[in-house]
């Protein structure tokens, strides 16, 4: 997500790192990147679903995930969820705050 | 991992090592002592 992509910085300043994930291939995302402008954060490939599945974003339908962002604290707990429908993007000021409550 | 479990805030967030660009494997764990956001998205070419 470009939006994030020009964000990590900031990220980085919370000490936090930002992954992109999707079911595409790692071929698919080097194009996908190289032509949208990602390059300051890992985009990541769940080619077998087994993270979507996990992490409860499967979505049988397309065989992919669904748009969901979640925050995992220092010590690998969640502490933050947030699942999207139809056009609905996450925003990276207000993801950048709900890390900022993590301290 | 077949079914479709719900995953929740207070949950320990299961790890995982993922293939990346360049095939670079990388894993939750590797940034364990950060805050991690974990941004999914449907499909490469959507919006976002």
């Amino acid at each position: 997500m470009p939006a994030f992509d020009k964000r990590v910085s900031d990220f980085e300043k919370a000490d936090t790192q930002v992954l992109g994930i999707s079911t595409d291939s790692p071929f698919s995302h080097e194009n996908w990147a190289k032509s949208v402008g990602i390059q300051n954060y890992p985009l990541l490939s769940d080619v077998h679903r087994s993270v979507a599945k996990d992490y409860g974003v499967y979505w049988p339908d397309w065989n992919a995930n669904n748009r969901a962002t979640f925050i995992v604290d220092r010590t690998g707990k969640v502490r933050f969820v947030e699942r999207y429908g139809r056009g609905e993007l996450p925003e990276p000021d207000k993801i950048l705050a709900e890390v900022a409550k993590l301290g | 991992m077949t079914e479709n479990k719900t995953l929740n805030v207070g949950d320990q967030a299961p790890d995982f090592t993922l293939r990346g660009i360049g095939l670079k494997e990388v894993s939750l764990h590797d940034y364990r002592g950060k805050n991690v956001v974990l941004l999914f998205y449907p499909l490469d070419w959507t919006p976002g």
